[in-house]
């Protein structure tokens, strides 16, 4: 027994940073980017400066060129005269153009040879981010990562490199990569692309979406419903798609149900019928404004109706997939909402009066 | 070798099972994690079950009319030559299993997390940390086969939240009947059960001399299941994202998420090592028995020991010979392994056995 201890103490020793120089001699990489040119790509890096103690943290940028991503790693290693390590990286901002092979090669060699978690968040830019520029003080990745996480939270939202892989992958599926923009040091979201077969599709966010836009959450969380002036919190939505087959034509209904709160209301006007009816119509109309914007005229099937045909019937899908989402630009879609709004706070007096009258009836 | 039994049978259920397990985490079959054919695949797997018992069954006949149901009976009881040729083609078989599965364990611990360098330090200490485990004894390793079920099974619980908490729905697709990958999917259930030979030779070793029919039911069926929940776990947690990667289940863990917990791969990393040694003791300890009954001297320390150098030189042979590596692993999926050490050998000594009496 004595002796099985000592091995196991002995054996302690091996565990563990045994080896303190290999960890001096790596460079920590905080956030990357990635962009091709026209040989290869192009990366950007930023990186934890070593600083004392006493002082605030800073980082560095690197840049290198390749054929491939492991060559411009290759380039950065050198310039640094040290490894990177990129195992801690906290976002991978791909600034590319609108083209769907390009942002797959991209993440497929980024996911291969370089040594990035499969967790990682994933963000399209439109404008460089790590440059020269860049004040030392400035955290990126950290703020990157605050994005993301607040967004997920918040939003429900799947943008990791292993989420993006499995829809770029699927054919039944739409990628989404959420846009970021810098303004005043902080990452904020400028819209949505929805990546279809060959091209993406570039969405600006605005404040009154309601849908949710495929992977990357739902939409804004209140309404303002201005016919029965209320103001209501969407506690839920959630979308059914239901394909119909008929001897002429397939085509597919959109079951939005939606559960809101009223948050508030114009004095002694409406009621809460008045404002489920506007709610609903409203989301009927994103619906199919965005049904119109993205999948007929862009060919995206940016509620992945797919991935519903391939359940409801897979033998159908099998046939279509190879052309799909280009199958969808000619099917009818129709949009019907159903909206339950509830007034816990009681700002409709009335109404309230008449639920009170029935529950004690 | 067929002396009084030591270890109760359920304590062997259990480090068969756990030893299954590690083969499970390493080999899940490729296409299962895949969404287009994978659930056909795996419905073979579940399946196969019923194969892999005909397959015992048939070996449990060859080796029952000696009286006892150990196929290593020949080698002391039966023809001198054949028996030890038999128990030479035994110890080549564990020697081959026991290789491959250092060498997965050793090449993964390599890539995930030392960027693919310390590859004969890590193969040199497992091997020293199994050969030690070996000359302990199997009784040793019984007496802590319920700690280590434990500890399995709190691990497989950790990464079976940690895959719910990242899996969608929407990866699931709905599967189109294909014959042909079911049957796969029997084949490769039984395929890479080695345990199937491992069961043969260690119920003598047991106190009532066997597994009673329905433990091993529950072996076979439990392993099924397990492999079964592991594909799914990977296809609804990773989806397409699976295809092409080499562990996928190190993949489900490393993106897995639980409360506070952002990754799970150094749970799915300790369990593995865990399953890893459980399973080259076991196989070292044999090779060292049989060994011993070709050598006809009895089993030393400095027998196990020459085991797990000899382990350790084969290892770091083909560590640095990937494409030998990589034509071993395929060899070791098409099921000749479980096909040779259950039916074969035991048939072999069947049929020289019925040819002597009639002599």
């Amino acid at each position: 027994m004595k002796r099985c201890v000592g091995i196991v103490l002995a054996l302690l020793c091996f565990c563990g940073c045994g080896r303190t120089e290999r960890i001096a001699h790596q460079t920590i990489v905080t956030a990357l980017e990635a962009s091709p040119t026209e040989t290869g790509w192009r990366l950007s890096a930023e990186y934890l400066q070593p600083t004392p103690p006493d002082q605030p943290a800073s980082y560095g940028v690197l840049t290198g060129e390749g054929e491939e991503l492991h060559l411009a790693l290759s380039a950065m290693e050198r310039q640094s005269g040290m490894s990177l390590y990129l195992g801690n990286c906290r976002i991978l901002l791909a600034l590319c153009p609108l083209e769907s092979q390009t942002f797959q090669q991209l993440l497929e060699e980024a996911d291969k040879s370089l040594e990035l978690r499969p967790t990682v968040p994933v963000a399209v830019i439109s404008q460089a981010v790590l440059t020269s520029e860049k004040a030392t003080d400035f955290f990126v990745g950290g703020e990157g990562n605050r994005f993301c996480a607040n967004n997920r939270r918040t939003e429900e939202g799947r943008m990791t490199l292993k989420d993006h892989l499995n829809t770029l992958r699927d054919p039944a599926r739409c990628a989404a990569s959420v846009v970021l923009g810098l303004e005043e040091e902080q990452f904020l979201r400028q819209g949505t692309v929805f990546w279809g077969r060959e091209e993406g599709s570039f969405l600006p966010w605005e404040e009154q979406q309601l849908l949710p836009l495929s992977i990357t959450g739902r939409g804004e969380r209140w309404a303002l419903l201005e016919e029965a002036e209320q103001e209501v919190e969407i506690v839920s939505l959630n979308g059914h798609i239901q394909w119909n087959f008929t001897e002429t034509q397939p085509s597919v209904t959109i079951f939005l149900r939606c559960r809101g709160t009223l948050r508030w209301s114009a004095e002694g006007e409406g009621t809460l019928e008045q404002g489920e009816k506007e709610l609903s119509r409203l989301l009927e109309e994103q619906g199919r404004q965005l049904w119109e914007q993205l999948t007929q005229e862009e060919g995206i099937d940016f509620l992945d109706t797919g991935k519903a045909l391939s359940w409801q019937k897979p033998d159908l899908w099998k046939m279509v997939e190879e052309n799909w989402p280009e199958e969808l630009k000619k099917i009818p879609c129709q949009f019907v909402a159903e909206t339950v709004l509830s007034d816990p706070s009681g700002l409709l007096e009335g109404e309230k009066s008449a639920i009170s009258f029935q529950l004690v009836a | 070798m067929e002396g009084p039994g030591r270890i109760s049978p359920f304590q062997l259920t259990i480090l068969l099972f756990l030893s299954r397990l590690f083969t499970m985490m390493t080999y899940l079959p490729a296409g299962a994690a895949d969404e287009r054919t994978g659930l056909i695949l795996l419905l073979g797997l579940f399946f196969s079950p019923l194969l892999q018992m005909a397959l015992l069954q048939a070996g449990f006949f060859f080796c029952r009319d000696r009286g006892s149901f150990s196929p290593l009976s020949f080698s002391q009881k039966g023809t001198e030559k054949t028996g030890r040729a038999l128990a030479v083609g035994y110890w080549m078989l564990l020697g081959l299993i026991c290789l491959y599965s250092t060498l997965e364990l050793v090449r993964f611990l390599s890539q995930a997390f030392y960027g693919g360098g310390f590859l004969w330090v890590l193969a040199a200490f497992f091997c020293a940390a199994g050969g030690f485990c070996a000359h302990r004894g199997l009784e040793a390793l019984c007496r802590a086969s319920t700690v280590l079920l434990g500890l399995t099974i709190v691990g497989l619980i950790l990464l079976g939240a940690g895959m719910a908490g990242t899996a969608d729905p929407r990866n699931f697709l709905m599967p189109v009947w294909e014959k042909r990958l079911f049957l796969r999917g029997l084949w490769q259930g039984a395929a890479m059960n080695f345990e199937l030979i491992l069961l043969l030779l260690l119920q003598p070793f047991t106190t009532q001399g066997r597994l009673r029919t329905g433990a091993i039911w529950l072996l076979l069926w439990g392993g099924a299941l397990l492999t079964v929940s592991m594909g799914l776990g990977v296809m609804f947690s990773l989806g397409y994202y699976a295809q092409g990667q080499a562990y996928p289940l190190f993949s489900a863990a490393q993106s897995a998420r639980l409360l506070f917990m952002e990754r799970l791969d150094s749970a799915f990393l300790g369990l593995w090592i865990l399953l890893g040694l459980v399973k080259v003791t076991l196989l070292l300890w044999l090779m060292a028995q049989i060994g011993g009954k070709i050598l006809k001297r009895p089993v030393s320390g400095k027998m196990v020991a020459a085991h797990s150098l000899g382990l350790l030189a084969a290892v770091v042979t083909l560590l640095y010979q990937p494409a030998l590596t990589n034509w071993m692993k395929w060899a070791m999926t098409t099921g000749w392994i479980p096909l040779t050490g259950v039916l074969l050998f035991p048939g072999i000594g069947f049929i020289v056995q019925w040819r002597g009496k009639r002599r």
